[in-house]
Formats: C-alpha cells, sequence, structure tokens
C-alpha cells in the first residue's frame, strides 16, 4: 500500500449550476499537516466536504487509501477520518462527557452497552486536551477555545486516521488558535485544515494548497505557495514575505498602503 | 478528578438512578390514588386487594368489577397516552432540532380527526369505526406529507411546511363536513377531538400498548445517533450516523404511535411539547435518561390529568384536552419562570 492518503483526480462540483470546485487534482501523503488556504468562497469548505463525503455528487474521483472513497461504508469512513466542524449551538445543549463519547459512534453497534473502557478512554482524551474538570459542566456553557477542544477530543476517541478541520480558529483568542493547533499537531496523524489566518497556517503546516474560485493555485511548500505574488493575486494585497526569526517558516506582513 | 466523574467511572449517576426510582415510586402512586378516586368510594387497601387478591378477597364484587372493568382500563389508556405522547415529543424535537416539534406538528391530528369525522357523518359506524376511521385519516396525513415533501423529505424545513399545509388542508374538509352534518354529529365531533379516556376497554389497550412499546425500544436502540443528531446535522453525518435515512424513519415511527393514539383518545395537545422540555431541563438531554423520564413523567402526568378531569365538577367529565392544556400551561409557566430566573441568578 502507497501512503498517499487522499488522491483527488479531475474534481468537480456543481452547486446550482455554479461551478464550486473546477478540476482539482491533488493528492496527500500519510502524516503531512495540510493548510488549506484561500479567500472566502474559494472552495475550501467544499473541498473538505468532499473529502468527508457530505457532498457525494461531484464529478471525478476521490481515492482515499487507495481506494475510490464511495466505496467505502459510512461507518468505515468515520472510522477513519474525524471531522472537527464549526456548528451553530445546539437547543439541546449535551453534558462535554457526551459529547466526547460521540466519537465512540462508528466503533459501537446499535445494540452495545457503554463499557468501563469507553469511559477510560474518554477520560483519557479529556485530560490530553485539559478538560477533565468539565465534564460534567454543558458544551454550551464552555469558552470557544474549549468548545474546539472538546471537539477535538471526541475526534480522538474517534480513532482516526485523518483529521479534517475547517476553520478551527475562527473567533479564538490568539493562545487557543495556537492551542488548538497545536493539539491537532500532537495527534500524529494527517490533517487537513482549513484556515484564514496565513501566519498561522505557516507556523504549523508541512504543505499548502491555495484556492480561488474553485482552482487549485498552488500547492507545495511555503515557498512555492506562500509568495508574495500569489497572495497578491489571489488575495488582492500587497504582503511582504521574510523568515520568522521564532520557527524559521514565513512570516508574512501585510502592506496596508495602497490597494494594488 | 470531580466526584460526578468517580460516579461516572462506577457506570452509574446516584443523582441519576435516584431520579428514575423516585419517578417510579410517583408514577405507582399516581396509579393507585387514581384507582382508587372516582364517585364510588374505594381505599387504597381494596385497590391493592383487588388488584392482587385471589381468593377471599375484602372487596365487594361491585367495587371489583369498578375497578377491573372501569377504572384499571381508563387508567392504563391515560398512561400509555402521557407516555407515548411524551416520547414521541422528546424523539420529534430531536431529530428536527427544533423546541417546538410535537407529535402533532406533521398533520396527523388534522388527519386523525377528519377520519374520524367522515367514520361518524358519512360511513355508518357498522362498517367503519370512529377508531379505526382516525388510524386511517392520521396514515393518510403521513403519507400525503411525505408525498408532497417529495425528494426534499431530507430537508427538515421542507418537511415541517409539508406538515402544516397538510395540517390545514384536513383541517379544511373536517370543517366542511361538520358543516354540512347534523348538530348531533358536530357535537360528538368536537367532544372526540378534545380527547376522552371514557370509552377505553381492555381489548382497546392492545394497539397502543403495543405501539409505544415497541417504538419505545426502537427510539432506545438508536439512542446513540439520535443523541448525536442534536448536537448537529452535519457532525453527526462525519459520525457515519445516515441522518435524513434516520430522521425519515424516527418521523415514521413517532408518526405510527401518535395515530394509534389520537386514534383511540381523541387529539390531547400539548402534552408532547411540554412534558419533554420538563424533562430535558431536569436531566440533560441525553436521549436514553430523557426517554426512560418522558415515559415515566408523561405517564404520571396524563394520569392526574384524567383525575382532575373526572373529579374537578361533579357527575361530569371534562375533556381531557381542555385539562390538559390549562393544567400543562400553568406548570410551564412556572417551569420556565424558574429556568430563566435560574440562567439570569
Amino acid at each position: 500500500m502507497s501512503n498517499t492518503v487522499f488522491k483527488s483526480s479531475h474534481l468537480c462540483w456543481r452547486a446550482a449550476d455554479k461551478l464550486i470546485l473546477d478540476q482539482l487534482n491533488f493528492s496527500i501523503k500519510q502524516g503531512e499537516f495540510v493548510g488549506l488556504i484561500g479567500p472566502n468562497g474559494a472552495g475550501k469548505s467544499s473541498l473538505l466536504r468532499c473529502l468527508y463525503q457530505k457532498i457525494t455528487q461531484y464529478q471525478g474521483e476521490i481515492s482515499f487509501l487507495d481506494r475510490d472513497i464511495k466505496s467505502y461504508s459510512r461507518q468505515e469512513l468515520a472510522s477513519r477520518i474525524a471531522v472537527v466542524l464549526q456548528e451553530p449551538p445546539s437547543q439541546f445543549s449535551l453534558k462535554v462527557y457526551d459529547v466526547i463519547a460521540m466519537g465512540l459512534t462508528p466503533h459501537k453497534s446499535l445494540l452495545s452497552f457503554d463499557t468501563a473502557s469507553d469511559r477510560t478512554q474518554i477520560e483519557a482524551a479529556a485530560t490530553q486536551v485539559d478538560l477533565t474538570d468539565k465534564l460534567e459542566q454543558y458544551f454550551n456553557s464552555l469558552s470557544g477555545g474549549e468548545k474546539q477542544r472538546a471537539m477535538i477530543a471526541r475526534a480522538m476517541v474517534q480513532k482516526p486516521q485523518v483529521l479534517l478541520m475547517d476553520e478551527p480558529t475562527n473567533h479564538l483568542d490568539i493562545r487557543h488558535q495556537l492551542e488548538v493547533l497545536d493539539l491537532a499537531r500532537s495527534l500524529d496523524i494527517t490533517v487537513i485544515v482549513s484556515i484564514h489566518d496565513l501566519n498561522l497556517a505557516a507556523a504549523f503546516c508541512d504543505r499548502f494548497i491555495l484556492m480561488n474560485k474553485g482552482q487549485i493555485v498552488a500547492n507545495g511548500s511555503h515557498e512555492n505557495v506562500l509568495t508574495e505574488q500569489h497572495l497578491n493575486s489571489v488575495f488582492g494585497v500587497h504582503a511582504h514575505v521574510d523568515q520568522h526569526p521564532f520557527h524559521k517558516g514565513p512570516r508574512i506582513t501585510f502592506d496596508l498602503g495602497d490597494k494594488p | 478528578m470531580s466526584l460526578l466523574t468517580v460516579k461516572r467511572q462506577q457506570g452509574f449517576s446516584l443523582q441519576y438512578a435516584l431520579l428514575i426510582t423516585g419517578s417510579v415510586f410517583f408514577l405507582i402512586g399516581t396509579f393507585l390514588f387514581a384507582t382508587a378516586s372516582g364517585n364510588v368510594d374505594i381505599t387504597f387497601a381494596q385497590v391493592i386487594d383487588a388488584i392482587f387478591c385471589e381468593e377471599n378477597c375484602q372487596v365487594s364484587n361491585l367495587q371489583q368489577k369498578i375497578i377491573w372493568e372501569i377504572r384499571l382500563p381508563r387508567i392504563l389508556m391515560a398512561l400509555l397516552t402521557g407516555a407515548g405522547l411524551s416520547i414521541t415529543g422528546a424523539v420529534l424535537q430531536s431529530v428536527t432540532r427544533n423546541p417546538l416539534a410535537d407529535p402533532y406538528l406533521f398533520g396527523i391530528s388534522s388527519g386523525s380527526a377528519l377520519g374520524a369525522v367522515v367514520a361518524m357523518a358519512l360511513i355508518p359506524a357498522a362498517v367503519l369505526s370512529i377508531t379505526f376511521g382516525a388510524l386511517i385519516g392520521g396514515a393518510v396525513s403521513v403519507a400525503l406529507m411525505l408525498i408532497l415533501a417529495g425528494r426534499s423529505a431530507s430537508h427538515v424545513e421542507r418537511l415541517l411546511l409539508a406538515g402544516v399545509a397538510v395540517s390545514f388542508m384536513l383541517s379544511a374538509f373536517t370543517s366542511l363536513i361538520l358543516y354540512y352534518s347534523n348538530p348531533q354529529i358536530a357535537a360528538q365531533m368536537l367532544f372526540w377531538m378534545m380527547g376522552s379516556f371514557s370509552n377505553s376497554q381492555w381489548n382497546s389497550l392492545v394497539m397502543p400498548m403495543t405501539m409505544v412499546t415497541i417504538g419505545f425500544l426502537i427510539f432506545l436502540v438508536f439512542r446513540r445517533w439520535l443523541t448525536a443528531i442534536q448536537a448537529g446535522e452535519e457532525s453527526a453525518h462525519t459520525l457515519g450516523i445516515p441522518v435524513s435515512r434516520l430522521r425519515l424513519m424516527m418521523l415514521i415511527v413517532c408518526s405510527a404511535i401518535t395515530a394509534v393514539l389520537v386514534a383511540h383518545v381523541g387529539g390531547i395537545g400539548f402534552v408532547g411539547l411540554m412534558i419533554p422540555h420538563i424533562c430535558r431541563f431536569i436531566i440533560g438531554n441525553q436521549i436514553h435518561r430523557l426517554l426512560i423520564l418522558c415515559l415515566l413523567l408523561g405517564s404520571a402526568f396524563m394520569i392526574w390529568v384524567d383525575v382532575i378531569a373526572r373529579s374537578l365538577l361533579e357527575n361530569q367529565v371534562l375533556p381531557v384536552g381542555v385539562v390538559t392544556s390549562a393544567v400543562g400551561s400553568f406548570f410551564f409557566f412556572v417551569i420556565l419562570k424558574s429556568r430563566s430566573k435560574n440562567e439570569f441568578d
């Protein structure tokens, strides 16, 4: 088996006659931390939704672990791919313990009961994300950063090979943004994260896929993707890219002066 | 590690166990009280004697007859109605993620009402009983809603709108038939629509009992999925849950339970909306705990409503639907008030 996790060939998706994803070809290898970047409406979330098969009416092919992703059952996929989403708050809030316990769903049959080992797993995940004291609190009462940590704990319990994250750092303060991405990286699995903050992406991601208007503009390391020219053409901003003094990756400084 | 976490580790929550035990005793007490109360004076001891004794009973034949042939079927019907409407309400709220969802959301009561009015006014009673007519009406309303919603049945909003449309359409037909029928039938119909346990007999309990039991077991089997869907549809999808199929299945099960209950006891509103909310407030939103509490408190509430309906006016039984809405809304206001007070404190 090759170490390719996802391979997309000629992926296209239309919604109401509008082409949202246009001929996407890329592959993602095991263990990579991939940043999906691009302006609003570039198609990042739609691409992620194709990868976790919420969108299935696409053209082209996505293969997952060397097999057409459509040949997997829902349970098979859910036990291999975990997703951290931004969802509106629910009317019916659950306790943090129950939210994390949901991660067991793909591994449990409908008739099975909760076991002591389930509880151990849930508590271990809560310890890892530092939420042990909040297990009996309601999810809606948590802060934004804690909510995302709880969702990552849920993903951990799911024991996936891949973690997909759709803008997980939105609305978080800088400490929590760093915390969430650090946690994701500590899982040591393949992570694909759509993210708006380019400097944050630069600090964490091994590889970048830059999207614009449903197409992949650039794909590769920061040297190839996070260039002044790309940032100018895709985001329409003047930016200066140099080396970050701490992590030695790229540092992007935006020119607040005249627009291009 | 908090105390509650330790309790979880042991596999149970003391608070939950106490609450459920308390609710079971409350239901048993309610059941005995309701069996003892009525126009003919019967003591608790006589009730227990009548239920359990086989030889040399202390209770008279007449009292035994009253308990076995009138009161017990009636109370059991109230119990099943309260339990059935409450658990379907809880499940519908969860799968639609809508706090206003209740068992009558999809036009079932208007469908059943139309079926009942057709049975009363147009077809001789020997051919089509009111119960059977209401059952067919309820089934037709659900089928119509699914056909109208068509492929968009996977979108909860469209499903709800289709339900509302069906409800109004069938109500219009009911009104039309009532308008042209004689006043006696119109009065009979009106009484039926307000709900009553008066005609309950042992053999009429079979269908509600079967439906509520099967429905409850199905809900328990799907408890993980039902809990997960409350946290968001997309999130549930990522856990491998077939969200649209689950929702459709639950909708059909809930409709079947509701249609059977409405066919037997008429339209009793509000209980399916109120009891799940009260139970959520007490026990949270984990579905199997919620369902068990809904089952116990919904049953007890409906038995109390029947007791009040029987005893409020001398020699007269009030329609159960009227008492449910009056008592229920009062309790609901009190709970909402205390809830908002807690939230602001």
